[in-house]
């Protein structure tokens, strides 16, 4: 009578083995040689096994291989730049050691400094000055003018006569090489690594006295630049998820065809330029912009009172939230279509309240969407560019367009690849904590 | 007999102001049943049951539950159990938290809750596995979960859609045993959907055959075997042979019909006057070779005989078109009938139902 469900198990697979056997018992193969064979066969499993893991290796290995190309190496790439102090140790060697003798007080004795006059001499005609005077010139600025100056006199046969000595020459030549700030740099330099650009990095810096000290008051940007990423990050993933949450949850909610008419136009910004979307973002917002000008339109504020927003950090907020909201949605609805409805529907007739049912029942099952939304925006937002760069004016630029400006315009790789070692393990530590409170494995992304 | 615990009174349903998925239906549910929807898929079993949990709104029609109108009683405070086809249990929740949801969103105090989870545990025989979470437990422990969280509450009207359509073979009839036990044991009144009729005619006090939103029948699941009140309950009940005739006469309990090549006698149901009749006789009312006594004996030829052990099951081809199913014991008397062989078949008039022939056209009623 019992109509349609699957048998537990399939009677003829099982009478199959029974015969199998019995063909085997009635031929009066031993039980022993029947283990035998299976294990033989288990081993030419195991080797089938092996290989095809193997191929399914290989298959991989290219992905693997670019992964390694594009993001390991580049990022290994930039871990060394940021500490790579080596320019003096490569292009002035000579100076390098004498300079690690001496203790550093007072100025440089005369044998350290005919070491350095000569090998300068040296690195100006072979033309090799430049790398050492750049990479100084970070350190302090009018060290590349002044390696220049000094090189050219020192190769074109410049020096003390017999009575004179080097310090004298020098300080002559240029008042800078009295002071003893001058030669510390060189000193600093004269290791393989340095922290400078971490602590630069962080508004801080090495004192006179060798000790690690803050910036002087009007020098300290970094740190505030990092803690407003930071916020920035954390509003945006915060609107983002406020804004997208009911969303997503509607469309999890609606049939198909519908929640797919939804689906498009959450993408629908996708498939424009993000340059042309941003830049219509300083449209509605600029001062006579169509927001302001609707806000003069209905009186409700003053030709005069114009509200700036964009081109400050408001104008930040607001396109990054409209840019990076698709990512928010995408991993929730994706988690939010997997929930289903009776849930809500048997927590509700279980006697719970629908308020109930969502705070108990669905709200904790779509934490797993949540932390892989909140975790794509704010990664994605900490290390936003663009639209900051295009809508932040002064005070909206975030981490990512220092490291820009260091990279493209002030020529600092060290510097720049320190930010974005800070940034990276800022990032690292924001995937640690959400791998503790959720658990890598259980992303969902779509 | 026992008060009336849940009424349909003229409930229809539509989703799209197009078709009805349910049609005005009526239905009396006494305490302590254990009443089967029984019906194809997409025939308005579920709508029906969410309607009287309170998730579907109704269009027009009430709902009483022990006398009181519902139709505006928000679900959860209905205090119905619940059970779904897909155990419908709280992921993240491990089986004493299912359990114990129910009891917390009552307010109930921590020792006494604790108490009857344990007890809950013990009564669908799953006493020790409280901290596991529901993705450790196989379906069929799922499913008794969702059983006791349904009942945990002690509500005594307990809905059930399709509870074991996800279980195998095996389980489920274990299953059936298990609800019915509780069914018993606790004096619940039970309304169960299901489109299994095997499962509806085992559980059931009363089975309510739906089809296209109309309860077609409903009964005692003996009678809707052996009686089915009209050609769908006949065709979607138990095997039937159907036989397209024609009315020639009635006269009181029997009627003759023009079908098969010959003019056959049934009970007539429903039908009156003439036209176009379906006759339905079951396989296993089929006789081979009858006796003279027999009201209709028709010509044929054995076709398929298959061999069922205690059973034989035959295709019987008719002279006059058409073929029919026979089934018959394993008689000594009939091990020498043969495929190929020329036989007689009959059955006796009140074995055969003469119904109206449905509309050709399906479809649902607008
Ligand atoms: N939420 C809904 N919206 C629109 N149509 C629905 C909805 N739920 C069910 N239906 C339709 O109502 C009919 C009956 O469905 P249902 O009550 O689930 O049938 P059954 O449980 O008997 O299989 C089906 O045709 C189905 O497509
Ligand atoms: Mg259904």
């Amino acid at each position: 009578m019992n109509g349609n469900g699957k048998p537990a198990f399939d009677a003829g697979q099982i009478a199959g083995l029974d015969a199998a056997f019995a063909i085997v018992r009635a031929v009066g193969v031993p039980e022993d040689k029947i283990e035998d064979a299976d294990r033989r066969q288990h081993l030419v499993r195991g080797v089938a096994a092996g290989l095809h893991r193997s191929r399914a290796f290989l298959l991989v290995a290219p992905l693997l291989l670019f992964l390694a190309v594009t993001y390991l190496v580049p990022i290994g790439g930039i871990l060394f730049r940021s500490v790579d102090d080596s320019a003096l140790q490569t292009w002035m060697p000579k100076t390098a050691a004498a300079f690690a003798q001496w203790d550093g007080a007072g100025l440089p004795d005369e044998d350290t400094l005919a070491v350095f006059a000569a090998e300068l001499g040296q690195a100006r005609k072979e033309r090799t000055i430049g790398r050492v005077a750049n990479h100084l010139n970070y350190r302090m600025s009018g060290m590349r003018s002044l390696f220049n100056k000094t090189g050219r006199r020192l190769a074109a046969g410049g020096g003390p006569d017999a009575a004179g000595n080097w310090r004298e020459w020098l300080a002559q030549l240029d008042p800078r090489w009295g002071r003893r700030q001058v030669w510390t740099i060189i000193k600093a330099a004269s290791g393989r690594y340095t922290q400078v650009n971490y602590l630069a990095a962080l508004d801080l810096r090495r004192g006179d006295d060798g000790g690690v000290a803050r910036q002087p008051e009007g020098k300290r940007i970094y740190v505030k630049i990092f803690l407003r990423t930071l916020w920035v990050s954390l509003a945006v993933t915060l609107f983002c998820l406020l804004l997208g949450f009911p969303v997503a949850h509607l469309m999890a909610g609606l049939p198909p065809r519908i929640s797919n008419w939804l689906m498009i136009m959450v993408l629908l910004p996708f498939w424009t330029s993000l340059l042309v979307r941003t830049t219509s973002w300083i449209a509605l917002l600029q001062s006579n912009g169509v927001i302001n000008g609707t806000l003069v339109w209905l009186g409700l504020i003053g030709d005069d009172e114009r509200i700036q927003m964009v081109f400050n950090l408001t104008g930040t907020v607001v396109a990054m939230i409209y840019v990076l909201l698709p990512f928010m949605v995408l991993p929730l609805y994706s988690v939010m279509r997997g929930i289903p409805r009776s849930l809500t529907r048997v927590a509700v007739s279980l006697g719970a309240t629908p308020l109930t049912a969502f705070a108990r029942v669905y709200l904790p099952q779509t934490l797993v969407g949540v932390g892989a939304g909140s975790l794509l925006v704010f990664m994605l937002a900490v290390g936003y560019y663009i639209t900051p760069a295009l809508v932040g004016g002064q005070s909206g630029q975030l981490i990512s367009n220092f490291i820009f400006y260091h990279i493209k315009v002030s020529l600092n790789w060290g510097f720049a690849s320190a930010l974005g070692v800070i940034l990276l393990a800022a990032v690292l530590l924001v995937y640690w904590v959400y791998h503790k409170l959720v658990g890598i494995e259980k992303m969902r992304v779509a | 007999m026992a008060p009336v615990c849940v009424s349909f009174r003229k409930v229809s349903k539509n989703y799209d102001q197009q078709s009805w998925v349910v049609d005005s239906l009526n239905l009396d549910v006494r305490e302590g049943e254990f009443v089967t929807l029984l019906g194809p898929s997409g025939s308005g079993k579920t709508t029906c049951l969410m309607m009287l949990a309170g998730f579907e709104e109704v269009t027009s029609g009430e709902i009483l539950i022990r006398g009181e109108r519902v139709n505006d009683i928000p679900p959860h405070k209905r205090g119905l159990g619940l059970v779904f086809q897909n155990y419908a249990l709280f992921p993240h929740m491990t089986v004493a938290g299912n359990l114990a949801f129910p009891l917390q969103v009552r307010g109930m105090d921590k020792a006494e809750i604790r108490a009857r989870v344990d007890e809950a545990l013990e009564m669908v025989h799953l006493s020790g596995l409280g901290a596991r979470l529901p993705a450790q437990l196989s379906g069929g422990q799922q499913q008794r979960v969702a059983l006791a969280r349904a009942l945990i509450f002690h509500p005594t009207l307990v809905l059930m859609d399709e509870p074991l359509g996800a279980l195998d073979k095996q389980l489920r009839e274990y299953m059936q045993y298990e609800i019915k036990r509780l069914h018993e044991q606790l004096g619940l009144t039970v309304i169960y959907v299901t489109h299994d009729q095997g499962e509806a005619l085992t559980l059931s006090s009363r089975v309510a055959v739906f089809n296209e939103g109309r309860i077609q029948q409903i009964d005692a699941p003996d009678m809707i075997y052996e009686y089915p009140a009209n050609a769908f309950t006949a065709g979607f009940i138990g095997e039937n042979n159907l036989l397209q005739g024609e009315l020639l006469e009635t006269d009181g309990d029997t009627c003759a019909v023009g079908a098969g090549g010959g003019r056959l006698r049934g009970t007539p149901v429903g039908v009156a006057g003439g036209g176009e009749v379906l006759l339905a006789v079951r396989p296993e009312r089929v006789l081979i070779n009858p006796d003279g006594d027999c009201a209709n004996a028709l010509d044929g030829r054995v076709g398929d005989l298959v061999y069922l052990g205690d059973y034989m099951r035959a295709v019987v081809e008719l002279g006059g078109g058409g073929e029919l199913i026979a089934k018959y014991p394993n008689d000594r008397g009939k091990r020498d009938i043969k495929a190929g062989q020329p036989v007689k078949v009959g059955w006796h008039a009140e074995d055969c139902r003469v119904f109206p022939a449905p509309p050709r056209t399906g479809g649902k009623g607008a």
